[in-house]
């Protein structure tokens, strides 16, 4: 009885435990929106400090931004602060799995930066520059099926710029074999 | 209660840590350097590389690594093994850091005390663990499934900890000792990391050496940090400070370390900067084992 007891006792921490790190890795990876968190996830949060919360989350974005500069160093000289900013928002509506994350942030950074560029006079060049580092990124990657999640993306976007509005509503999860699973998040 | 039944699945220890080479002092690799790494080839005793960087890699990342491979010692260390995820495992990237390891035959192979995944989220950085024994028994799963596919010893590095737990059942000191007596690891100390938990979150960074298994700290880090907004940030882009030297001393003088690294992954200087500081830190490694015959 006192066994059965403490391994119960174990699985119900263990599942405890498991929601919190649950709760944790979205909170991190999505900032603090509303449409987002679920009030499940909040209370697993329950007890965190906020302002630790809000300071790892600031730390991961900060990450990001820094392995994208590394990537697209050109890009990033050219923009300068701008950079930051624009990465910002691509980064609080996409998140990548994978040990590779940071080499999908930079291709589709530059991706998303191409379709921003058409108003962007100040810096004409940018979009050549952008391809020339996607061209070095994909050297990296190496991966031919990697095709299969550019072309996702482009209908993504193409369904995104139909129809704006679902993005509001619906965590849109795509995971799919390119022999091996990968996934990309876009809220 | 529980804890003392946890105790009871101590691991008894090896005692083959000592067995393990001095490999001195190096860096971890970063290709910024890669060309004036060669022209100071004499300087740099090992390298630690990111095991990640290297898994089914590009043919010039497979160049890069032979090339490595064929003129220093090699350390591969992992980003996202992600050992304190209650979901376990991800197969796919167990099963390249252990194929990478057993490729590279290295003298060690590490990784970190931490979760990256969890509820089908990368979350890309290394997020800490409560101190906690279902944390601990969430490691104990996972550092069994890797060592069942590798040989190669496993040690774990400590990391800084920007969240702090309400359900806390240890102390920093005593859940690193823990991990290392129940799973028969080494530790990975990364002294900067030490420094900063110690100063961010008060508490005495010699107490935790203090609780240290004499023969387990295999290898350290170190790295500048920066403060801002009344913490310490472990940036890895500025020369170490003087407090991190001392404690990188003071850690040395204790344990038989068998090897540092300096990890220096942003605003990367010059390498004739960065040979500098490993100068330093082989003063220091020098004079332990001048005191220890
Ligand atoms: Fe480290």
């Amino acid at each position: 009885m006192g066994d059965f007891n403490r391994s119960s006792d174990m699985e119900s921490s263990r599942e405890a435990l498991r929601k919190r790190q649950e709760a944790l890795a979205l909170r991190l990876t999505t900032g603090n929106r509303s449409d987002v968190a679920s009030k499940n996830m909040n209370e697993s949060i329950a007890g965190l400090s906020r302002g630790e919360l809000e300071s790892a989350a600031e730390t991961l974005i900060r990450k990001r931004v820094s392995q994208t500069s590394s990537h697209l160093p050109m890009t990033r000289h050219l923009l300068g602060d701008e950079f930051l900013r624009e990465f910002r928002l691509f980064g609080a509506s996409h998140h990548f799995n994978g040990y590779r994350a940071h080499w999908f942030d930079a291709w589709f950074f530059a991706e998303y930066l191409k379709r921003q560029s058409g108003s962007n006079e100040r810096v004409p060049w940018l979009v050549d520059c952008l391809k020339l580092e996607q061209m070095q990124i994909g050297l990296e990657l190496y991966q031919p099926r990697f095709s299969m999640q550019r072309l996702k993306y482009q209908v993504h976007l193409w369904r995104y710029d139909r129809d704006p509005s679902p993005r509001k509503k619906a965590c849109l999860l795509w995971s799919w074999r390119i022999g091996r699973w990968r996934g990309i998040r876009m809220w | 209660m529980v804890a003392a039944a946890e105790d009871a699945v101590v691991v008894e220890a090896k005692g083959e840590w000592n067995k393990l080479p001095s490999l001195g002092v190096g860096l971890g690799y970063r290709s910024q350097f890669r060309h004036s790494l060669f022209s100071h080839q004499s300087s740099v005793d090992f390298l630690e590389i990111i095991a990640d960087h290297y898994f089914e890699s590009s043919p010039h990342r497979r160049t890069e690594l032979d090339l490595l491979h064929s003129n220093f010692p090699l350390i591969p260390h992992g980003l996202a093994l992600s050992l304190g995820s209650a979901d376990g495992l991800d197969d796919q990237y167990l099963k390249l850091y252990c194929e990478l390891v057993n490729r590279l035959k290295p003298a060690w192979c590490s990784d970190h005390i931490a979760f990256t995944r969890a509820g089908g989220i990368d979350i890309g950085h290394l997020t800490p663990l409560p101190k906690t024994n279902s944390s601990l028994t969430v490691l104990r799963e996972n550092i069994r499934r890797v060592k069942d596919m590798t040989d190669v010893p496993v040690i774990l590095e400590n990391i800084t900890e920007n969240i702090r737990f309400p359900e806390d059942e240890f102390s920093d000191a005593e859940f690193l000792g823990r991990v290392c007596d129940q799973n028969d690891i080494g530790l990975l100390l990364d002294v900067t990391n030490l420094f900063i938990n110690s100063v961010n979150h008060r508490f005495d960074p010699i107490k935790v050496l203090e609780r240290l298994p004499r023969d387990r700290v295999i290898q350290l880090h170190f790295v500048g940090g920066y403060f801002e907004d009344g913490k310490w940030v472990d940036g890895h882009g500025d020369a170490t400070q003087e407090e991190i030297w001392q404690l990188l001393d003071e850690v040395v003088s204790r344990f038989a370390v068998h090897g540092i690294i300096l990890e220096r992954d942003e605003l990367i200087p010059p390498i004739e900067e960065l040979l500098l500081e490993l100068n330093r830190a082989s003063e220091i490694l020098r004079k332990r084992s001048d005191s220890h015959g």
